[in-house]
């Protein structure tokens, strides 16, 4: 009864966290919410939610905070947080900060994929120039414009030395 | 970095650093950033890797760390000898970069010890040059002594010199100065190539200012450093001052890696730390390359106490010490050596047969005549034979002193502790030998009939035939001692016993 209550723990907040951060973060007010709910209610300190994190706590089924009781509820948020921190991130480097949308969706994405059980983090690095790298369990995998340059480096220097120069020969246009 | 394994900084403490990733990574591995900046790998923590950054930057949280796939490595060829450097082996004298080319060895700074099977017994004397240490507490070529004693007590003179009179024995020295004053670092590299001695001489120095890993591992690179020269055959002397400052940095790190303290707040592995250290020095056999390493780790204590950890310590991994005494180098006695507290444990059985002997009858003259002074100054008349050891005793200890700097062959050492035992100069006293001592050494190198005594020491059966040669050139010395004129006494001026005429008084106009 316990493992598919933390499984629907999990699963709603993992829902829409998506880093290891926010993740954490929704538990802390889901944790303080229920406090308040099952403790001395009246004194409970007021809790602080910005409007998306109100938006996430009204959107919960009532069903499901009835699932936690004055026994259960601590061990299900230590079980859940230590959850959270055990599970894998995928930190996806960009050469460029994608607007909230376009990061929204990309994270989407990867989930509807691959599943909810891994983490997701966004890093920048310029010198990419174009294309992702990713860092999945301690391996760094590169994808991007900068990795296929350097693959091809000697390659390319040849074809720029190989090449004969284009357009008017400029002595040409000097005597002209 | 493609393919690499990496991880990401999650927390850093000063020079700590600890990543979060890097799966297969091994203790004692390189990691380093984009920007070059390196760390050395130094717990595997459940769930994060503990790092030593080896480069003095601020790290911030999240930055990125990948795996350099290579053992800390110092790079090391006869291109060291004469210059200064630092725990990575990079220059630090101003005298340009390392002749390095491409087949440069880069060995590993931290390996194991070789094993017995690479040993060989100890046969060979180390001669420091110094009369005190080469008869009366003698040194092996593989052996381990420790240099004990407090802040000025002579150590450090004691290791110049040690390592000035190599230049007559054909003998690499490496000085390791771990985190010591920068200022010391300096005067020590001007003081030897001054005095000639570092084109033979490597310095390793992690300066007090340094970062605190870099100062752990100078120790282990200045190892590193004398093996290469000792798998050429060669005979290497390695000097670690002080080991006291690295048990303090490895007691730094490890409090600052929360790991629990132990006695006087060290870590439970400092006694592996040294230990793992000074196993690498020994005499090795052909197939481990030939050479020796002789270690010289040095200890500063507080007000002669030995007694704390780190002292014993050492004396439960070393083959003896000798123990310097600021109150004898007060005193103007160099080396200040305090001989009866002094251990060699090793360097007896390379002693030559003759040496030994007499080395012995000294020590027991001394011990003998230590005992008995302190009563002496209480009897009016003494017997003969005390009077005899009384004077016998300063004759050595004025023998056994040297100046700064200077280097007396090992068959001098043994015609000056033969001397106070014949009758030659049984009627003279300290001051005599201070006056003489020059002279009569002298004499034994230059004039034909003593330098012959020098030259057939090795035919000489026992000490007994020895003694009987130099008394039967006793004359010949007696003479030579006679010819200087006594040196001129100091006038004390004695004050006019004529009155004082007063003086007449200025005449007024």
């Amino acid at each position: 009864m316990e493992d598919t209550t933390l499984n629907n723990l999990l699963q709603t907040i993992l829902e829409t966290s998506f880093t290891q951060m926010q993740a954490l973060a929704r538990l802390r007010i889901l944790k303080e919410t229920l406090m308040a709910k099952l403790f001395t209610a009246s004194l409970a300190p007021p809790i602080n939610l910005t409007p998306s994190d109100k938006q996430w706590l009204d959107g919960l089924d009532v069903k499901f905070l009835d699932q936690f009781n004055h026994k259960n509820f601590s061990t299900l948020i230590e079980l859940s947080e230590k959850e959270i921190k055990k599970m894998p991130t995928l930190t996806v480097v960009l050469p460029f900060e994608l607007p909230e949308k376009e990061a929204r969706e990309t994270t989407n994405r990867l989930r509807n994929d691959y599943g909810k059980t891994f983490l997701i983090e966004t890093k920048y690095d310029r010198s990419l120039i174009a294309g992702p790298a990713l860092i999945w369990k301690g391996v760094y995998k590169d994808y991007s414009l900068r990795q296929k340059i350097e693959e091809k480096k000697e390659k390319l220097l040849q074809m720029f030395q190989s090449s004969k120069p284009q357009g008017p020969n400029p002595k040409e246009l000097k005597n002209e | 970095m493609n393919n690499q394994e990496v991880g990401f900084v999650k927390s850093v403490k000063g020079f700590l650093i600890y990543i979060d990733g890097l799966p297969t990574i091994k203790v004692n591995e390189l990691v380093e950033n984009e920007q070059g900046v390196r760390g050395w790998v130094n717990a595997l923590l459940p769930n994060q890797v503990e790092v030593l950054l080896l480069d003095d930057v601020n790290i911030q949280p999240g930055q990125i760390f990948h795996r350099a796939g290579k053992q800390l490595t110092v790079s090391v060829g006869p291109f060291l000898l004469g210059r200064a450097v630092n725990a990575l082996g990079i220059p630090i004298d101003g005298n340009g970069n390392l002749a390095k080319s491409k087949t440069t060895e880069e060995a590993e700074i931290d390996r194991p010890a070789p094993g017995i099977n690479d040993r060989e017994f100890i046969a060979q004397q180390f001669m420091t040059g110094l009369t005190m240490v080469d008869s009366l507490v003698p040194l092996g070529k593989g052996q381990r002594e420790m240099v004990l004693g407090d802040a000025r007590s002579g150590k450090t003179t004691f290791l110049i010199s040690s390592i000035l009179n190599q230049k007559y024995t054909n003998t690499i020295c490496i000085y390791a100065s771990i985190g010591k004053p920068i200022t010391d670092v300096r005067n020590l590299i001007d003081t030897l190539r001054v005095q000639g001695a570092l084109p033979y001489t490597v310095i390793v120095a992690a300066a007090s200012s340094d970062p605190a890993p870099l100062i752990f591992i100078t120790p282990h690179t200045a190892f590193t450093i004398a093996e290469y020269f000792q798998r050429q055959g060669r005979d290497v002397l390695i000097i670690l001052d002080d080991i006291g400052n690295h048990a303090k940095i490895h007691r730094e790190i490890s409090l600052l890696s929360d790991r629990s303290p132990g006695r006087e707040s060290y870590p439970g592995d400092i006694f592996y730390q040294h230990a793992h250290l000074l196993e690498r020095a020994g005499n090795f056999n052909k197939k481990a390359g030939g050479g020796s390493i002789t270690a010289l780790p040095v200890m500063e204590i507080n007000l002669n106490d030995f007694t704390t950890l780190i002292p014993t310590n050492l004396m439960g991994m070393t083959d003896g010490h000798l123990f310097f005494k600021s109150a004898l180098s007060l005193q103007g006695q160099f080396p200040s050596i305090d001989v009866p507290m002094s251990v060699t444990r090793v360097g007896n059985q390379t002693q030559d047969r003759i040496h030994n002997k007499l080395a012995t009858k000294t020590k027991t003259i001394l011990a003998e005549a230590t005992q008995i002074e302190t009563v002496a100054k209480f009897s009016s008349e003494l017997p003969f034979a005390t009077q005899l050891m009384l004077k016998q005793k300063e004759q050595i200890s004025e023998l056994l002193q040297q100046p700064l700097y200077t280097y007396i062959p090992k068959e001098i050492q043994i015609i000056l502790l033969a001397l106070p035992l014949t009758h030659i100069f049984s009627e003279t006293n300290k001051a005599f030998m201070q006056r003489y001592k020059l002279k009569i050494i002298e004499a034994f190198i230059k004039i034909p009939q003593l330098s012959q005594i020098v030259k057939s020491l090795n035919n000489f059966k026992n000490d007994v035939e020895l003694l009987a040669a130099l008394e039967a050139v006793g004359p010949i010395l007696q003479k030579i001692t006679s010819e200087i004129p006594p040196a001129p006494q100091p006038t004390i001026p004695v004050p006019s016993t004529q009155q004082v005429k007063p003086q007449p008084e200025p005449t007024k106009t």
